[in-house]
This record gives C-alpha cells, sequence and structure tokens, in this order.
C-alpha cells in the first residue's frame, strides 16, 4: 500500500507524464478529447494511488491504470461517436515541430493511421511494444500470459506488413 | 515496414506531446499574469497620484511654516502637513517598490507571496494615509488659510472645535463600519476569499491573488 503522500503522487505523475499524455494521444481523437482522457486518467490515477505498491515500479501500475481507463473511454467513445458528426482528425493532430523532417512527420502519419486499425486491446499491446516494456511487463499490465503476448505481438508485426503492403507504405 | 521502424516516431510524438503540453501551460501562464499585471495598473495609478498629492502636500507644509515661523500655532501645522507628505510619498513609493519587486518569471508559488505581501503594504498604506484624512483636513484647511497669515485656532476656534468633533465622528464610523463588514465576512465564511470584496481598495490585489490560485491549481493538476 502506498503509504507516501500526495506530493510524491504529483511528482511521480509529473515524471512520468509522458506515459499519460502518449496513451491520451493513442486513444482520443482531437484535443478536446484528449485533454479529457488525459484528465480522466490523472483522475483514476489519483483514485488508485492509495493501493499503489511501493514495491512494484511505478510505470507498470500506471500503464495498466492509464490503459485500462483509455480502453473504457474509447468504448464509451465508440458509442457516442455513433451519434455524432466525425471531425477530421488531421486538423487536430499534435502540431509538427519545426524540427521535425518530413520523414518523421510521414512515420507519425503512418503510426496514427495504423493504430487507428487496432482494436483497444491490440492498440494497448503496440503502445507497450513502442515504449520498449519487456514481454513479462505487458503481460502484467494487460493481464494476459506471456506466451499469449509473444504471438499477438508475432501477429501484429504480421498485421502491419501487410497493411503496409496494402496501403503501399513497404 | 517493420514495427520497430515505427519506434522512433513513437519516441518523436512523445517528445511532440510533452513539448506541445509546455507551449500550452506557458501560454496560459502568460495570459493569467497579463491580467494580473492588468489588475495591478489602478493601483499603480492611485499610488501616482498619491505621490503627486504628496508633493503638493509638503509644498503647502512649507509655505505655511515659512511663512509663519512667528506663529506657533501654524508654525506646528505646517510641519504636520510637511510631515503627512513625506509619509505618503514614502508609503505609495513603497507599495509601488513591492509592485515593480513581482517576479513573474518566478514560480507561481513565489508570486502568490509577493502578491500576499503587496496586499499587506497596500493595506497599511491605505489604513495609515486613509484614515488619516479624518484628522490631517484640518491641518490642511489650516494651512491653507496660513498661507494668508490667517490663525483658524485663533480667529475661529469654533469651527476647530467643530472639525475636531466631525473628525471624531467620522474615524469611529469608518472604524466601525470596517469592524462590522469585517465581522459580516467572517459570518458569511469569505473572510479566506481572495476575491471578497473588503471594501479597502485592495480588491484589484485579491483578483490577481485568485488568478494566481487557479494557476497554481492547474500547475498541481
Amino acid at each position: 500500500m502506498a503509504d507516501s503522500t500526495g506530493s510524491d503522487f504529483g511528482t511521480l505523475l509529473q515524471q512520468h507524464r509522458g506515459i499519460v499524455l502518449k496513451v491520451a494521444n493513442s486513444y482520443a481523437y482531437g484535443t478536446e478529447d484528449r485533454a479529457d482522457l488525459a484528465q480522466d486518467i490523472a483522475a483514476q490515477l489519483w483514485r488508485a494511488w492509495p493501493a499503489y505498491d511501493p514495491s512494484r515500479a511505478f510505470s507498470t501500475w500506471m500503464y495498466r491504470i492509464a490503459l485500462n481507463t483509455a480502453i473504457s473511454w474509447l468504448r464509451g467513445e465508440g458509442l457516442r461517436r455513433r451519434h455524432a458528426v466525425p471531425l477530421d482528425e488531421e486538423l487536430h493532430e499534435p502540431a509538427v515541430a519545426c524540427g521535425d523532417t518530413h520523414e518523421e512527420a510521414e512515420r507519425l502519419h503512418l503510426l496514427r493511421r495504423f493504430m487507428d486499425t487496432l482494436d483497444p486491446l491490440n492498440r494497448a499491446l503496440l503502445v507497450l511494444y513502442l515504449e520498449e516494456r519487456s514481454t513479462r511487463e505487458m503481460a502484467e499490465v494487460l493481464g494476459l500470459g506471456e506466451s499469449n503476448v509473444t504471438t499477438r505481438i508475432s501477429r501484429l508485426k504480421q498485421r502491419l506488413r501487410d497493411w503496409a503492403a496494402a496501403n503501399g507504405w513497404c | 515496414m517493420e514495427l520497430d521502424e515505427l519506434r522512433q516516431a513513437w519516441q518523436t510524438l512523445g517528445h511532440q506531446l510533452e513539448r506541445q503540453q509546455d507551449l500550452q501551460w506557458q501560454l496560459l501562464r502568460d495570459r493569467k499574469l497579463d491580467r494580473l499585471r492588468g489588475y495591478l495598473r489602478p493601483l499603480v495609478w492611485g499610488q501616482v497620484l498619491q505621490i503627486l498629492l504628496g508633493i503638493g502636500l509638503i509644498l503647502l507644509g512649507i509655505a505655511c511654516w515659512s511663512r509663519n515661523s512667528d506663529v506657533p500655532a501654524l508654525l506646528a501645522t505646517g510641519i504636520g502637513v510637511h510631515v503627512f507628505g513625506v509619509v505618503n510619498i514614502m508609503l505609495a513609493g513603497i507599495t509601488l517598490g513591492r509592485v515593480s519587486r513581482i517576479d513573474y518569471a518566478a514560480p507561481v508559488v513565489s508570486i502568490q507571496k509577493q502578491n500576499a505581501h503587496l496586499l499587506q503594504v497596500y493595506l497599511r498604506n491605505s489604513s495609515g494615509c486613509g484614515l488619516a484624512w479624518w484628522i490631517m483636513w484640518l491641518p490642511v484647511t489650516m494651512a491653507f488659510a496660513g498661507l494668508a497669515r490667517i490663525d483658524l485656532a485663533q480667529q475661529a476656534p469654533a469651527y476647530i472645535w467643530s472639525g475636531i468633533l466631525v473628525s471624531v465622528i467620522g474615524l469611529a464610523g469608518t472604524w466601525f463600519y470596517l469592524h462590522r463588514s469585517q465581522r459580516r465576512r467572517s459570518a458569511n465564511g469569505q473572510a479566506t476569499q481572495v476575491d471578497a470584496n473588503a471594501g479597502d481598495g485592495g480588491d484589484g490585489i485579491r483578483r490577481g491573488q485568485r488568478l494566481l490560485d487557479e494557476l497554481a491549481r492547474f500547475e498541481r493538476e
């Protein structure tokens, strides 16, 4: 159980804020939705904080809560979207910074498009893979067996190859 | 296309998102601090006017005591008005110094403290110079009369005594009003609200304090 204070939580959250931002960006469209989701994730983290076991990695705990919140959010969002006019998501991509090359921008675009084709669980798997998490950690975060994670990653790799070939991005 | 090739893009995305968040925070901070500067502007003008008033009082005081060095009452009145002018300038200068010392580039908590300190200084200034006018209007009118070498204490004692009576009633009334409004605010639970209208002229600083509180809350979240 976490016996630390709120300020410890704030410091850890600040140190790992990239996780919240990237997960929110992977599951939500548009600046406002991303901000809402990031806030939901932060709120869930705060609620779950008293039950956090400090002997385990904070980032693993954070991924689990962030991804669960994002998956639930996406399911709710799916229902909302059926009754809403879709936005042009390209307008809401994070601004490409001056230092980013055309190739980087292209890859970012590709990454976003590929992510959109994935179901929430595979999207979570992709996020963890891109974050270079170990198979064991991915299994722990997603509540899957390690062999299941390995199999799913192989399928994900094949799926990317097929998708890239089909879209002329080889 | 391999999955590992997307890792670079993922890292770039992470950097972009953090940069974007930092930028948004900076924009929000700049906007709020600009508003804080705006709230403090009337206070600055008020202090400039107080300095001008102080200069006027010094000139009046000097003119009075230099022309009436042989009339003890007018000599004392002139010196009193002179000193009051100096006090007005000093307190306005201290308040302006506090305003100029606010470091808008500092962390929000630090700006909050500077603003709270400014409020304290301003309240001392306004109670010192503002409430004193209930008394000082009398020496000031005596000093004006003294310019024509008229000693009101000698020639119109009734005016002086009635003036003193008005001063005492005015001071007591103001004190009663401030005390009652303070008690009322405490009873309504507003005493700790920084935007509560205290009727002491420090509302601009309090509005600024509320902005800073919002900013600090946002920073924490």
